[in-house]
């Protein structure tokens, strides 16, 4: 198991790999609709997905920096 | 009659808030009571205080107005954002309680003074705070104030609506300092909150539903529906420019800085910033409804016609009227941390303590000034205060991570005051240009702010080591 300081560097790692992986052509593609799911067009619903990975990461930061300064 | 209602229910909310302040004080009046709230706030109210201070005006307006004229990148330009802003602010907070347990200061410009060892620094920060964040509260002021003159059914001017607004917040400000602001922003935050979903719920149903809506907005403008969106705006530069600027938000802007300071404890800021990105999500989603409800109904009406229409005009009586009650209590909530975040960075070095309070008073008057003369130049530093302020983050962020008996180079605030004018320059005259070898400049800019800083970070870490 990681201890917490090396878990909160993985999530700030993470944090950041996801904050690149936005300005990306992965995500980023002009004038693409396609593929559809639920309805939403491609950038919505990836845009929504990284949002959703930064609440993920958000709260993994928040479990790890609470168990830390409990045990300080 | 409706509205009339409303608005008396909301001011009597705003008393009895007031009350509940005074009621939660746990000692004897004081200074720190009325400027730190005591540093007692427990996680829900700190939740809907740091969200309703964040989210303004913009959120029922600017917001819908974007997603109608722009698409669904939109949701990058502020959903991702605010979520990555969320993370920082985990951070980033913990490390403004850490300084604060080493380092006693009353403000982020006292902070930066005695930190950088340097007086002056704090004009550096006052200059960027002034400039962007008191035409920001004057353009809020105003535009809700026009939106109430149309809605009133009684003819009242544009200017009396703002003295109002203003004489409010002055009032529950004064009484009861940052505990009645903060418990003021937990009932506007949830007014806000309801008013979004309820009218995105209304519009949705009137499109259709969900996958009917982005069917009709295919036929009609596909465009809306990628990046860069029909007029091209969306594109990977503005997308990364507006991520970095307003993801140092909770660094560069008092009013959020402050809210890291006033938690009761580590568990209940990190249980705040948690709980505001889950507003985050629920604020910003239904914000695409409303904007997309308006692309497919007022594709071309200018976007003061859309709001009216689409707020008021297409909603049942009591929901218009709840509407405009929304966007007062998102002006107010807004508005008043930002004047009161601006009068506790002048505060404490007024030597007289009985003239302590005036500032806000001077702010109010000021703010007050520039919504009634609002003009284009206004208009413009009010839309760039994000970038604007972002300028200053690197000087602070330096000066948080300090330890205590630190003194980071002078050089930083140096650098930082230097492209703030810079940038000043760009936006009120033509002799500095906004893009430079096809990149904006407050994105040139911050990367070069960044490297250095990055840089004596790197060197001072080193040092340490060694």
């Amino acid at each position: 198991m990681l201890t917490p300081p090396k878990a909160w560097r993985t999530c700030c790692v993470l944090a950041v790999l996801l904050a690149t992986l936005t300005f990306t052509p992965i995500v980023l593609v002009p004038d693409e609709i396609e593929p559809i799911l639920m309805g939403m067009p491609r950038t919505l619903w990836l845009g929504m997905l990284i949002s959703f990975g930064f609440f993920l990461l958000t709260l993994w930061g928040a479990f790890i920096l609470t168990r830390q300064n409990e045990s300080d | 009659m409706w509205f009339g209602l409303l608005l008396l229910a909301y001011l009597i909310a705003l008393v009895y808030a007031l009350r509940l302040s005074q009621l939660a004080e746990v000692g004897p009046a004081s200074e720190h009571s009325y400027r730190f709230a005591d540093s007692n706030v427990g996680s829900v109210l700190g939740v809907l205080t740091f969200s309703a201070t964040l989210f303004s005006t913009f959120t029922l307006l600017g917001l819908p107005d974007f997603f109608r004229n722009h698409g669904v990148g939109a949701w990058i330009f502020l959903g991702v954002t605010d979520m990555a802003m969320a993370f920082l602010a985990l951070w980033f907070g913990l490390k403004v309680r850490e300084k604060i347990s080493v380092q006693e200061f009353e403000s982020v410009s006292e902070m930066l003074a005695k930190t950088y060892h340097a007086d002056w620094v704090r004009f550096i920060y006052w200059a960027g705070i002034f400039v962007f964040l008191l035409p920001y509260v004057a353009i809020q002021i105003k535009g809700v104030s026009s939106f109430l003159s149309v809605a009133f059914p009684v003819d009242i001017p544009n200017w009396s609506w703002s003295l109002f607004i203003l004489l409010a917040i002055l009032i529950y400000s004064h009484l009861g300092g940052l505990k009645a602001i903060i418990y003021n922003d937990a009932i506007q935050g949830i007014i806000l909150l309801m008013i979004t979903l309820l009218i995105a719920a209304i519009c949705l149903d009137q499109v259709g539903g969900w996958t009917s809506m982005f069917q009709q907005i295919e036929e009609q403008n596909p465009k809306l529906l990628s990046i860069p969106g029909p007029r091209g705006l969306l594109n990977t530069q503005f997308l990364l420019a507006s991520f970095l600027t307003i993801v140092l938000m909770p660094i560069t802007q008092p009013q959020l800085f402050a809210r890291f300071t006033v938690m009761r404890d580590e568990r209940s800021m990190i249980e705040m910033v948690l709980g505001m990105s889950v507003f985050v999500f629920l604020i910003i989603t239904p914000t695409i409804a409303i904007g997309m409800y308006g692309a497919v109904n007022y594709p071309d009406l200018p976007a003061s016609e859309f709001w009216v229409n689409t707020l008021v005009k297409d909603q049942p009586e009591i929901i218009g009227a709840l509407a405009v009650v929304g966007l007062l209590a998102a002006a107010m909530s807004t508005a008043d941390s930002q004047l009161f975040a601006l009068e506790s960075e002048v505060s404490p070095t007024i030597q007289t303590h009985s003239f302590r309070k005036l500032p806000i008073l001077i702010f109010a008057i000021m703010a007050f000034g520039l919504a009634v003369l609002s003009s284009t130049e206004l208009v413009l530093l009010a839309t760039v205060s994000f970038a604007g302020t972002s300028l200053l983050a690197p000087m602070i962020l330096l000066a948080v991570l300090s330890k205590d008996g630190e003194h980071p180079p002078l050089l930083i605030p140096v650098i930082c005051g230097v492209s703030l004018l810079i940038y000043l320059v760009s936006l009120l005259s033509g002799f500095v240009p906004q893009v430079i070898f096809g990149y904006r400049l407050e994105l040139l800019l911050l990367s070069l702010n960044a490297i250095i800083v990055g840089f004596f970070y790197f060197l001072r870490e080193q040092s340490r080591v060694a």
